[in-house]
């Protein structure tokens, strides 16, 4: 009984353009999902010399919602378009965004080989690539540096790659052992982009200013139940806004998932370092002097593990804990609690509790508690 | 009277071993004959994309028929769960189309023969000479 119902959960990955007879080539493949959510979060925030503040806030959201377009040509070749909107977007109200989050074609000669070329989201850590994908997460708010919803408030390139355009990946067996590889190359940070605005009439809006490059990649290791990998990333951060231009910045990732029967963990830990000459370095301690918010050094360190339970086909329960640490003056630190239903094979119904923590240099701090209820629809 | 009973219990035994076989079945035009467990394992969790002569593989996983299904789940050692996971995490990043799912035997066995690299399973006395098999489930 539990196989089949578990099996016929499996029914919300058929794909709609795929009927009797028809093979993968014959079809272009049309599908999505998307969360939308309700967040009821009380907020409290202190400032040394000022009176506490404090309130709530409860809101509908629509959170997430993409639109992919997949074909394969031919064993070797098959494309991909993924359309992403946010925050309940509406261009008229100027809500939320929306994007063209990845437009790639991949040209694979095997398991062990295969490039992809276009606007795609590289490969690094676990969860990079799926952040968005509401319905593989347990979860209604992501972990922070992954939550597209909060770009406005946070950058998630300070701590990962958001995009690159080629892409080298493959794996391959050794013995009972699973090894799999990917490097990727990109523009420069998101901020030395033009955007093509009125007045920069040389510059065509999308394209990189620099000369420097993203590059980066993933070694895995996958032995059973246990998945393991590291990742790194080489850019230049712009830094231009203190007065010291392009700084060459490294971010090392490392992820760890492991699944024992029912159970899952899944865990992250990202560590960015900005590197500073000396010239660089005196003028940053001098404007963080002036700006606490700079703090002693460019560096952020960011920890997270998710554990999650299946209680059976249809429900499943999940706790995590997350941490980080900015500048090495703020730390932020989140627990979270929650579960989902699966009413039908297409549809989870999740819950969450959120608690966030944050302590700026004993200056100020922050709490937040988020009661959330969502739906993630895939389709 | 006692060959008749043992000849009665060795038929009904026999049948009943027979429909506890399942079978994982190809498209003629796949040109491998055989499957090793992991080589299987390799397939449905996506790994394995082309046959070795080179066309894709289409994954058919069937649904609804519960005593299959765990015969079938059980060889390769998970949890379907697990691989369900898999299969979102490969449709939704691109990387690979999830298995078609087919809620009856009959089906299952039309979709096979009628589809090229099509690869899937049912009762072993089910299967007919439309499709070869390549590895059978005691």
């Amino acid at each position: 009984m539990s196989v089949r119902i578990t099996v016929a959960l499996c029914c919300f990955v058929l794909v709609p353009g795929m009927t009797r007879g028809q093979s993968a080539m014959d079809a272009l493949d049309v599908f999505g999902y998307f969360q939308s959510v309700f967040d009821h979060s009380g907020e409290k925030t202190s400032i040394v010399g000022m009176p506490t503040s404090s309130g709530t806030r409860n809101t509908f959201i629509l959170q997430q919602a993409n639109i992919f377009f997949r074909k394969q040509f031919n064993p070797r070749f098959a494309a991909f378009v993924d359309l992403e909107f946010t925050n309940t977007y509406a261009s008229t109200r100027k809500w939320g965004t929306f994007r063209l989050e990845e437009a790639w074609i991949r040209y694979q000669t095997s398991e062990a080989f295969s490039i992809k070329a276009g606007l795609l989201v590289p490969t690094f850590n676990n969860l990079n690539e799926i952040k968005n994908r509401t319905p593989i997460l347990p979860y209604i708010t992501r972990p922070f540096v992954y939550e597209a919803a909060a770009e406005g408030v946070s950058s998630l390139d300070d701590f990962v790659p958001g995009s690159a355009f080629l892409q080298i990946e493959g794996a391959f067996n050794v013995n009972e052992i699973r090894l799999d590889y990917a490097v990727y190359a990109g523009n420069g940070d998101p901020d030395f982009i033009s955007s093509g605005q009125e007045g920069q009439r040389y510059s065509i809006g999308g394209t990189d200013t620099t000369t420097f490059k993203l590059i980066g990649g993933r070694v895995g290791v996958r032995a059973g139940q246990l998945k393991a990998g590291f990742s790194m990333a080489s850019d230049k951060a712009n830094r231009q806004d203190i007065g010291i231009g392009p700084v060459q910045r490294l971010r090392f990732g490392g992820d760890l998932s492991y699944q024992l029967g029912l159970l899952s963990l899944e865990s992250e830990v990202i560590a960015t370092k900005e590197y500073l000459d000396d010239r660089q370095s005196q003028v940053y301690a001098a404007v963080a002097r002036l700006d606490p918010r700079l703090g002693k050094e460019p560096a952020n360190l960011f920890v997270y593990g998710v554990l999650a339970y299946d209680i059976s086909e249809s429900f499943f329960v999940y706790g995590g804990w997350e941490y980080l640490e900015s500048h090495a003056t703020s730390v932020t630190r989140g627990t979270m609690a929650g579960g989902g239903y699966r009413p039908i094979d297409n549809v989870v119904v999740k819950c969450q509790y959120l608690h966030i923590s944050n302590e700026f240099q004993g200056l100020s701090s922050y709490l937040s508690d988020r009661v959330q209820a969502g739906v993630s629809v895939m389709f | 009277m006692k060959p008749i009973l043992i000849a009665c219990v060795t038929i009904l035994l026999s049948s009943a071993c027979a429909q506890a076989q399942v079978a994982v079945i190809a498209n003629r035009s796949v040109a491998e004959t055989s499957l090793t467990p992991a080589q299987l394992l390799d397939l449905y969790q996506l790994n394995t994309r082309t046959w070795t002569d080179g066309h894709v593989v289409e994954l058919m996983c069937l649904r609804e028929n519960p005593d299959v299904e765990r015969k079938f789940f059980d060889l390769l050692g998970r949890n379907p769960l697990e691989l369900r996971k898999v299969w979102l995490r490969a449709q939704l990043s691109g990387r690979a189309r999830p298995p078609l799912m087919i809620s009856s035997q009959d089906d299952m066995l039309r979709h096979v023969a009628s589809t090229r690299g099509a690869v899937g399973f049912v009762a072993r006395d089910k299967v007919q000479g439309n499709v070869k098999i390549l590895l059978v489930i005691e």
